[in-house]
């Protein structure tokens, strides 16, 4: 235990002369087998501290609806659309009748109303009771006649009003209202078998989530991509940090491979301050505004990481070559020089040295 | 007082724990120490009573444990995927219920079987291309990654030997090709991806696989780094030159199947010889 604590000590100390670009440390590490082990080991726990900031994407990985949760907003969505409509197909014809009938059948209520039909019909049917019409007889005559239990005058004027009801409806869109009820009742029919159709994708769509399930699956694939950041990172700069090798040896360096690759990876030292870079996409999950925030906020501290690399790595490459600052930068130069001028060029004059023949 | 913080510096460094790959170190240790750039396991592989075996005991080692490895992948890769199977059977079901497939059924007593087949190869392609877990595809891979292993480091070996031994160089070719093997050892970063998401770039490997096996040429040789480069891409350049011409002389065979091509590729050449009118 006492020697744990000692090594995580020392591995911090040496890490905090790194990054202080301590020539001393630097020049014992590049020309021990010790040393350069211990900077491609810190590289990687160094990149995997930085790629850390990936765990942001938890919340956005749990929260984030699965295909079959999609589905289902699909069909909601799809069922208050169809519910919508059908309201506003309702309320349209129920509007247009308001407005547009009224003045007909108040006319016709009243006309009635003060004719007194309730009063004259009751005398009639007194009347052809005094006169021996059977009582049976009269109550089917009536039950004919007025159907339901609504004042008489209210029965009249439906009766009067639903030839009114077609000929308006007619004239006005050259439809019969049984028509509109089919439309009503197709729609309906409609959003049934989108619901049934929508249920069924969402059920194939369950069947489609891995056997771990979805979340589970997404936080274990989180993890995977959080393990491959210091793979990630070094693929991009290898090929560049060999052909540096290569000019640096071409004026005069004197590193190995190994003291080459060990200075690059000590370099790498503040890329801990990626971490906030390496945060994902918070829209989902925070203001847009915050995720701006964090987005720009881990921009700024990767400028200040790169140029504290750059720093270190010419203090490194000018330990393990046994260069100058100044020739290590232009080992850098040259670098650059040569992946994207020399190399095209040459290239394509091989190409035109071949082709020209 | 620079004196002081240079002794601290370099006590610091020297109470790091180094390991020295010598003859006792374990075929796995070397490849550990391989991983890690330390050029004391090819010196060890080189200084051993039989270089050859030390060095393809290690590569069994990898091998193994990248095969392991991938096999562990699949299966937890499976455990993690949208279940391509399920949509797989959804829609063949679906198409063998179209009126076009029942058509074409009912004419060709073979047509089922042919689009059956033909449908089962468009979803492996598909997975392979995806890189979905499955069994074709990791056995295509274990398949593959044993036959680069295995005759690439003969092929390789052989071949290094010969330009290395022409340049100076002062291994055997058990030497060589023990230290080769251990060159593999790049190869174990692959065993990362047992856990699903994790990946390593091949372009990765492919490079850290040419640092240790430019490690492993320099230090059985014992050839300077620049003579070492030039033992270390011969056989890459060789095999560039090799598929530059066959794909030429395929490209070659194919034109020359195409009708009115010469009369034209003959034409066309003498009509540049006169260029030089205009």
């Amino acid at each position: 235990m006492i020697g744990g604590a000692q090594t995580m000590k020392t591995t911090v100390r040496i890490y905090s002369d790194v990054l202080q670009g301590r020539r001393e440390t630097i020049e014992a590490l590049m020309h021990s087998r010790a040393g350069v082990a211990f900077a491609l080991k810190m590289f990687v726990i160094v990149m995997l501290v930085a790629g850390l900031g990936q765990w942001f994407g938890v919340p956005v990985a749990i929260q984030q609806p699965l295909v079959s949760e999609r589905i289902q907003q699909l069909g909601d969505t799809v069922q208050e659309a169809g519910n919508q409509i059908i309201d506003a197909i309702d309320e349209y014809m129920n509007a247009i009748t308001r407005e547009n009938l009224p003045d007909t059948l108040t006319r016709l209520i009243d006309d009635l109303v003060s004719q007194g039909v309730d009063a004259g019909v009751k005398a009639l049917q007194q009347a052809l009771r005094e006169a021996g019409v059977p009582p049976e007889l009269l109550d089917q005559i009536m039950a004919r006649l007025f159907p339901n239990e609504a004042p008489i005058s209210a029965q009249v004027v439906q009766l009067l009003a639903s030839p009114l009801h077609e000929r308006w409806f007619m004239s006005r869109f050259g439809l019969h209202p049984d028509q509109v009820a089919w439309v009503d009742e197709q729609i309906n029919a409609a959003a049934g078998q989108v619901n049934e159709t929508i249920d069924r994708m969402q059920a194939e769509a369950e069947a489609l989530e891995p056997p771990l399930g979805a979340r589970t699956s997404r936080l274990i694939r989180l993890f995977g991509r959080w393990l491959s950041t210091p793979f990630a990172s070094v693929s991009r700069w290898l090929f560049v940090a060999l052909v540096g090798l290569l000019v640096a040896k071409l004026l005069g360096g004197r590193a190995t491979l190994a003291q080459h690759l060990a200075a690059i990876a000590l370099s790498a030292g503040p890329a801990v301050l990626f971490f906030v870079a390496f945060i994902p996409v918070m829209r989902y999950v925070l203001p847009l505004p915050y995720s701006m925030a964090i987005h720009y906020f881990g921009r700024v501290l990767a400028l200040i990481a790169l140029a504290w690399s750059g720093l270190i790595l010419l203090k490194t490459l000018a330990v393990a070559h046994d260069f100058s600052f100044w020739k290590s930068a232009g080992v850098l130069v040259l670098t650059w020089l040569t992946l994207w001028v020399i190399v095209p060029v040459a290239s394509l004059a091989a190409l035109a040295f071949v082709l020209g023949g | 007082m620079s004196e002081q913080l240079e002794l601290a510096g370099v006590r610091a460094v020297a109470s790091l724990s180094a390991r020295r790959a010598d003859d006792s170190t374990s075929a796995l240790g070397l490849t550990r120490e391989a991983l890690l750039l330390n050029e004391d396991a090819y010196a060890a592989v080189r200084d051993s009573s039989s270089p050859l075996w030390r060095g393809f005991a290690a590569l069994l080692w990898i091998l193994l444990i990248a095969l392991v490895a991938r096999g562990l992948a699949l299966l937890f890769g499976l455990l993690t995927s949208p279940r391509l199977d399920v949509l797989q059977s959804q829609i063949y079901e679906a198409l063998t219920n179209l009126g076009f497939y029942q058509a074409q059924a009912q004419q060709s007593s073979d047509f089922a079987e042919q689009f059956r087949l033909g449908y089962l190869g468009l979803w492996q392609a598909l997975r392979l291309l995806g890189g979905y877990p499955s069994a074709a595809g990791t056995a295509s891979i274990a398949i593959s990654l044993l036959i680069y292993l295995l005759l690439g480091w003969l092929v390789y070996g052989l071949v290094v030997h010969v330009i290395a031994r022409w340049l100076g160089g002062r291994a055997s070719l058990g030497q060589t090709l023990g230290a080769l093997a251990l060159a593999y050892a790049p190869l174990l970063l692959t065993a990362i991806v047992i856990v699903p998401g994790a990946r390593v770039p091949a372009s990765l490997v492919f490079l850290l696989i040419l640092v240790t096996r430019f490690q492993a040429i320099k230090t059985v040789h014992r050839l300077t780094p620049g003579y070492s480069l030039v033992a270390l891409l011969t056989p890459y350049l060789i095999s560039l030159v090799l598929l530059i011409g066959v794909i030429l002389f395929v490209l070659a065979y194919g034109a020359a199947q195409i009708p009115y091509l010469e009369p034209f590729l003959q034409g066309w050449r003498l009509f540049s010889k006169f260029n030089w009118l205009w």
